[in-house]
């Protein structure tokens, strides 16, 4: 693999995500959004406003799981399928670059497009809360955005995945909407349908909520901000208490694997059988 | 090196001595030369003697020094330290003894008490009453003062920081036991375990600020007690208030009590309280209710708190009744309200003589403008409901999951629960409490420099890219020299869902030789020419002279320039950028695309946008962007179909002249001129195999033939 | 894919299957310093006087005073399957059921209620016979304990 080839398509796939009129709008999204959750937050009660950031921090984790796995879904499932509809692919398979070094390389500028985009809101919320003299330790903050990073590219890979396995972009999209509604919606509420019928003891239902990513993103963001998980009742008094210090290091690396595992299975699916044109 | 190893044993032995538990307080040399007493009965060295010599009533004013302990006053004495005398226990027993009524102990440090739990070693133990512990400092003693039996004592203006310590083995900072009347004013208490107050009637607590312990003060059996104006911060629980009547707990700011327990009050079997302008902000539950009031007739009122950013509100234990609630404000707690274990609430009031309290999340309006809604508050969250009898889906919270489950039990009023609670008269604004400024220090400029530095990452990265890109560009391909450029394809075979449309096709090709694929439309041209290019796979072996597509497909395709049928670049890329990009991909110095945007003729069109170019420019952009690495091997792909006769002559011209130059050339074409101007050899292609591989001539006379 | 899917489900159930009705016959598990006592909410620290029991249904209640129990259990009745407290000498867990009780009026336990339970006949009936108290059964405990605790003792 070629490092350079790989930054070549890596600038070509950033340059092109500038002009993308979806990164736009999400960007601009979630920067309102943010920056509103902030306002509302801080302009709430003024004798004392600063130390509610706790409360912030939790609607900013509602709206990021909410809007973040969108963005990084739909982009990266339009990513391969839409160079396929645009008949593009082909050309660039002819060019002296590995199926690899393309996805990499795409992969690579397209999280390098939503890391600015979410920066740049968070930036802005993050001058805001300054002006407004809240509060707010910077390394948290800074850990806070660290993670809503991970968990953009998390949703970006598993973009990637359906981009490479679905044919058309129509499909592609709409799977990937399929796939934000499962994990936003339909999987919580299958596990607490299943966790009231069965049953499930505080350990299995922690383990089994780790399979969803948001869920991952949510408890590592959780007890990075607050210290602690006792926000989220036994479960996370459990976990804190099972896993202790490996918690956190342990949850980062289940992020780390949800953003390698579905990029492999895109890299062997292509080497495997797939025809990209 | 070796002042590396001198920084780093410096700071183990910091840790080292840090981490000591029994480590002394460190007193200044010169402290110790200049200790003395003055007393009525003269002046004294040895604070034991003067003790001794003393009588009762007299006073003794001791100037510095560090005086050992334990210090015993069995007369009614006033000790009065300047310059901050020590009494040191040296970690063995408690520092000081009183058993006399009426003392005074005031602006001693009093240090390094034993750290027996069971003798209850502590650094004042008082067993008599009137005693007034003053402005003393308490510095590594386990338990700080303890009043056993010592009615009518104070404790005021105390610094008190105990032996920091596991927080089962730590000590109570300040424990009173059977002592009424007792005042506790104004301490500075951070570490300790609890404060305690057990047995002890009308008790008055006031402006103490107690941080990091365990429970910030807990009550049993204290009737009649005042707790007002205090600071209970950090701790498990702020204030665990236990068996007691007629408590008045005012204006006290409560926050961020959390860990086990985390209750900012815990009020248990406490009878006719009055809860009053206390702040609970952040908490993991603001004020937790347990079996109070007991009594059958007495209540316990909650007036004008702010309860703000707590995980709950208020928690209640599911028998709890008879709680009045007014001019409360309920701001933004994840949870307001909650009962543990079941969904009802007996009769408590959440609304007295007309005035209810603030619901940051109550939906009603005002239309008569008096301050209350019109409308009840009703709190009935779906959610919080499940919660109560299944705690551990609060695993869950924060989940858009929830909301929805929320949202769905308002539109579906079968499914909405029961109202947990209905304020009548809702207020409209939050009620500040008086006097309860609360001064938060923050600083906003760390995260001004977090959000700058955020813009300049983003800045970094938007351009990380090219500067990337220019840092690897420096070592430029190997080349293969022209002579070596043989085309083999051998066994060549491709099936779609196995069907095969490339049928072991094998055939080679000579350097500077021109050969046309020929053959109707779905023939197999296109797929034969995707196979040799790598572009999808497929069975067999294409080689250029040493270059193996399937062991070296990126050098193998850097030795082939490719002219698509349809050509589908970046519509939005201009033609430069276009250039560029396959430049980078084919290792092209930025000077060969100029040139051959020259040789081309494109130069004039190089900031259109490539979707912009007409049929003919297009196709010369293809050709310049295939010719990029200089490859010996050319293959092209219906390379004319889109272009008008004249386009189609200077195009084929061009191509002519490059096969003369040594390019080794195979294009696919159903056009007899373009393979008579074009090509040596042609192979026929029919149903996805080769029928037939011959020279120019003898085609074209076999397609003379077949048209007669 | 599938085998994917169906390993997950797999492990999953062979994860729900190993854990269930584990514990029945154990003492609760006990996190001093975090765990809350069922009772009276406070955190439970001291070994000698935490107690606690399993129900019938597998639910285990832990307390930080065997009075607080006794109290819990009196005011909430439940399917009781095995109660547990601590020697007060070893500091070990003892079934209830077979230990002596003694209140020797000096010692304070977390709520007051001044109680401590010996797995030895004799340890207990020499503690009693020098604060001059007698010894309990488990079922006197249950049956004497106050709904709150009363050591006002001058």
């Amino acid at each position: 693999m070629s490092i350079f080839s790989v930054l070549v398509i890596a600038r070509k796939e950033f340059r092109d995500a500038k002009r993308n009129r979806w990164l736009i709008l999400y960007a601009l999204i979630f920067g309102a959004l943010s920056f509103s959750i902030v306002w509302l937050a801080l302009s709430g009660t003024s004798s004392y406003s600063s130390v509610g950031f706790g409360r912030t921090a939790a609607s900013l984790i509602n709206m990021v799981i909410l809007i973040v796995p969108l963005m990084g879904l739909t982009l990266g499932s339009l990513s391969v399928a839409g160079e396929r509809d645009k008949k593009t692919m082909l050309y660039l398979l002819a060019q002296p670059v590995t199926k690899l070094e393309i996805i990499i390389g795409k992969y690579l500028g397209l999280s390098l497009a939503l890391i600015v985009s979410l920066i740049c809101g968070f930036g802005v919320t993050g001058i805001f809360i300054a002006v407004k003299a809240g509060s707010l330790q910077p390394i948290l903050y800074a850990a806070f955005i660290f993670l809503t990073i991970l968990l953009a590219l998390i949703s970006l890979s598993f973009g990637f995945l359906i981009s490479v396995l679905v044919q058309k972009s129509v499909t592609a999209i709409s799977t990937a909407l399929f796939v934000w509604l499962f994990l936003v919606l339909f999987t919580d509420l299958g596990l607490m349908g299943t966790a009231l019928v069965l049953n499930l003891r505080v350990r299995e239902l922690f383990i089994i909520t780790l399979s969803n990513p948001l869920q991952v993103y949510k408890i590592a963001t959780i007890l990075t901000l607050r210290g602690s998980l006792e926000v989220l009742g036994p479960g996370g008094i459990y976990a804190t208490r099972t896993y202790g210090s490996i918690l956190l290091p342990g949850l980062i690396a289940i992020m780390s694997a949800s953003i390698i595992i579905p990029l492999g299975i895109c890299y062997s699916v292509l080497c495997r059988k797939k025809d990209l044109r | 090196m070796r002042n590396i190893w001198r920084f780093i044993a410096v700071i183990a032995i910091i840790i080292f001595l840090n981490v000591d538990p029994s480590s002394m307080v460190k007193v200044a040399a010169e402290d110790i030369s200049v200790g003395y007493i003055d007393s009525d009965q003269g002046r004294f060295h040895i604070l034991d003697e003067a003790i001794q010599a003393a009588n009762e009533g007299d006073t003794l004013h001791v100037f510095g020094g560090v005086h050992s302990s334990p210090v015993m006053i069995s007369k009614s004495l006033s000790l009065i330290g300047h310059n901050r005398p020590v009494l040191d226990g040296e970690n063995r027993g408690t520092v000081v003894k009183v058993t006399a009524p009426n003392v005074l102990i005031q602006g001693f440090t009093i240090a390094n008490s034993g750290q027996s739990l069971d003798e209850e070693n502590s650094g004042i133990s008082v067993e008599a009453s009137g005693v007034t512990v003053q402005g003393n400092q308490f510095e590594n003693t386990l338990f700080g003062v303890y009043l056993k039996e010592a009615p009518n004592s104070q404790i005021r203006d105390n610094i008190i920081h105990t032996k920091s310590l596991d927080l089962p083995r730590r000590g109570d900072p300040i424990r009173v036991w059977y002592s009424n009347d007792v005042l506790i004013e104004n301490n500075e208490i951070t570490e300790g375990r609890d404060v305690i107050l057990w047995y002890s009637e009308r008790l008055i607590i006031r402006g103490n600020n107690v941080s990091g312990g365990r429970y910030g003060l807990h009550f049993m059996y204290c009737d009649d007690t005042t707790v007002e104006n205090n600071w209970l911060v950090n701790n498990s629980v702020g204030a665990f208030l236990m068996y007691s009547r007629r408590l008045r707990f005012n204006r006290n700011y409560v926050s961020n009590n959390r860990g086990p327990s985390g209750f900012g009050v815990g009020l248990k079997d406490m009878d006719d309280a009055i809860i009053r302008h206390n702040l609970f902000v952040d908490n993991r539950i603001g004020a937790s209710l347990d079996n109070s009031p007991r009594e059958v007739d007495s209540t316990v009122l909650f007036d004008g708190n702010i309860f703000s950013f707590n995980d709950i509100g208020i928690k209640f234990t599911p028998s709890v009744r008879k709680n009045q609630f007014t001019n409360n404000s309920f701001e933004d707690n994840l949870e307001q309200v909650s009962i543990a274990g079941t969904t009802k609430f007996l009769d408590n009031l959440w609304s007295v003589d007309g005035i209810g309290n603030y619901w940051s999340d109550y939906v009603g309006y005002d239309a008569d403008y008096d301050g209350k809604g019109d409308i009840p508050y009703e709190s009935r969250k779906l959610f919080e409901q499940v919660l109560a009898t299944h705690p551990n889906l609060r695993l869950f919270l924060f989940s858009p999951a929830v909301q929805s489950i929320d949202l769905a039990a308002k539109a579906l009023p079968t499914i909405q629960p029961k109202p947990k609670l209905i304020d009548e008269n809702p207020l409209m604004n939050i009620s500040v409490p008086p006097a309860t400024s609360i001064v938060v220090d923050s600083s906003s400029r760390p995260i001004t420099i977090l959000s700058l530095s955020l813009f300049l990452t983003v800045g970094a990265l938007v351009y990380a890219p090219g500067l990337l890109t220019r840092q690897f560009d420096k070592n430029p391909p190997k080349k293969l020299p022209a002579e070596d450029s043989v085309l083999i394809v051998s066994g060549l075979t491709k099936r779609f869902d196995r069907v095969p449309i490339v049928k072991d096709i094998s055939f080679s090709i000579l350097p500077g030789e021109a050969v046309a694929l020929w053959g109707s439309n779905g023939a197999g041209k296109s797929t034969l020419i995707h196979c040799i290019l790598g572009i999808i796979p497929s069975e067999g072996k294409v080689n250029i002279g040493p270059l193996d597509l399937g062991n070296n497909p990126k050098d193998f395709r850097k030795s082939v320039g490719f002219v698509p049928q349809e050509i589908n670049f970046h519509p939005d890329l201009d033609v430069l950028e276009t250039l560029d990009f396959y430049s980078g991909l084919r290792r092209a110095h930025k000077s060969v695309g100029e040139k051959l945007l020259e040789d081309l003729d494109l130069y004039g069109h190089s900031n259109k946008k490539v979707g912009q170019l007409s049929g003919g420019l297009k196709q010369r952009l293809a050709l310049a962007l295939a010719l990029l690495s200089d490859p010996p091997v050319l293959v092209l792909d219906e390379p004319t179909t889109n272009l008008d006769s004249n386009t189609r002559a200077n195009f084929l011209t061009y191509l002519n002249e490059l096969k003369t130059g040594g390019k080794t050339l195979i294009f696919a074409s159903h056009r007899l001129e373009d393979v008579m101007h074009l090509a040596d050899r042609v192979l026929v292609v029919e149903k996805g195999q080769v029928k037939k591989d011959c020279p120019v001539n003898i085609f074209s006379e076999s397609i003379a033939e077949n048209a007669i | 894919m599938k085998t994917a899917t169906f390993l997950i489900t797999l492990s999953f159930f062979l994860s729900v299957s190993c854990t269930s009705n584990a514990g029945l016959g154990e003492p609760p598990k006990l996190f001093y310093g975090e765990d809350v006592c069922d009772e009276c909410g406070m955190i439970i620290s001291d070994r000698r006087f935490a107690s606690g029991y399993t129900t019938k249904q597998g639910i285990s209640r832990k307390f930080d005073d065997i009075g607080g129990m006794s109290v819990f259990l009196k005011k909430y009745p439940e399917e009781v399957y095995a109660i547990w407290v601590h020697d007060y000498g070893d500091q070990n867990w003892i079934k209830a059921d077979e230990a002596y009780f003694v209140v020797p009026g000096n010692i304070v336990t977390p709520m007051g209620h001044g109680l401590i339970a010996y797995s030895d006949r004799q340890e207990a009936k020499q503690t009693a016979s020098r604060f001059g108290v007698e010894v309990l059964s488990l079922e006197k405990v249950l049956k004497v304990v106050e709904t709150h605790p009363l050591l006002h003792k001058h």
